[in-house]
């Protein structure tokens, strides 16, 4: 419908080349070396937060196995699978979106969508479970297991920060998620290329490598 | 490199993505059937390197860093020895005298 100038007219097969590169290979490696930069920063974030949970583990190792033994592992089992399945369904968008096929890349976004809002929906009944029980840390903090409750509800508050930091990132997902399936429906310009979609992949694919670790670490403690 | 006349060449055999999904379970179902199974402190090592193969398998496939040029690999790799050297510092924690309290 729009406009389009004569200098525009071979571009149409892909986005614009933005005028500091070279051509469409250099800009797309660019935009994914700045999305893994981003990444990096994430690593930072989560990373001293795991580095904590060692810590912690190490000196309270005994509490924590009891503390864990809280957690229902059949629930984690099934947002793990849950969450892997929407890495599969972000990868088959991406896919979709390099092949130029907008029904397909529409239908596995939203598959994402649900994928993501499941894996909150779980994680909003583990976390009301825990609330109820009064394990949640702060003034209403009880521990009846064996061991010190300090120590005890150090293994919660991690538990609450580094699956709440990642259910955060899941809900900035699902928001992104939506606009980029909104944009894609519409058929907006900005993802007529399918960088912005293999960008938003990273960043999912991260938030997932992030449950890979969380998962064995908080529910399926060993022993000792 | 000029042969990037359009972007659709670039798009990865479906068959890889079921193969690293498929892939995922498996190791999935596996860390969970030996945390049942009382292995001392090789539970440990055996949870965490099924996880960094996980989360291997997810960087090379889905992310797509195994395709990727080299400047994205060293990108990728750069967060994650980062990652690494920080745990040098628990070299300090575990050298120091148990601190009382807490």
């Amino acid at each position: 419908m729009g406009v389009h100038t004569a200098h525009n007219a071979e571009s149409s097969d892909h986005a614009a080349v933005s005028h500091q590169f070279e051509d469409i290979g250099q800009q797309n490696e660019i935009y994914i070396v700045g999305m893994w930069t981003f990444l990096v920063t994430e690593i930072m974030f989560f990373g001293v937060l795991f580095f904590a949970y060692v810590l912690y583990r190490w000196k309270f190792g005994d509490v924590f196995y009891e503390a864990h033994k809280v957690l229902n592992v059949r629930l984690g089992f099934i947002n793990t699978t849950v969450l892997l399945t929407s890495s599969l369904f972000m990868a088959l968008g991406v896919r979709s979106a390099m092949l130029k096929n907008r029904k397909m890349t529409l239908f596995w976004l939203i598959s994402v969508i649900v994928c993501a809002f499941a894996f909150m929906v779980i994680k909003y009944f583990e976390y009301s479970a825990k609330i109820a029980a009064h394990e949640i840390p702060g003034p209403f903090f009880q521990w009846h297991g064996p061991g010190s409750a300090g120590q005890a509800e150090i293994f919660f508050s991690l538990y609450f920060a580094m699956t709440g930091l990642h259910g955060i990132h899941v809900l900035i997902g699902i928001i992104t998620l939506g606009i980029l399936a909104w944009m894609v429906a519409v058929k907006h310009k900005a993802v007529d290329d399918y960088m912005p979609i293999e960008m938003f992949g990273l960043y999912w694919h991260f938030v997932d490598i992030v449950w890979i670790f969380l998962f064995p670490l908080f529910y399926l403690m060993p022993h000792g | 490199m000029d042969h990037s006349e359009n972007q659709a060449h670039h798009a990865p055999p479906l068959k890889m993505f079921i193969a690293t999904f498929s892939f995922l379970l498996v190791m999935l179902w596996l860390t969970v059937a030996v945390s049942y199974v009382n292995l001392g402190p090789l539970n440990n090592v055996v949870a965490m390197t099924i996880a960094v193969a996980k989360m291997m398998a997810v960087i090379l496939y889905f992310m797509g860093v195994k395709a990727g040029s080299k400047l994205v690999w060293f990108w990728a790799a750069a967060g994650f020895i980062w990652f690494l050297l920080m745990f040098f510092t628990l070299g300090d924690y575990m050298f120091r005298p148990n601190v009382v309290g807490w």
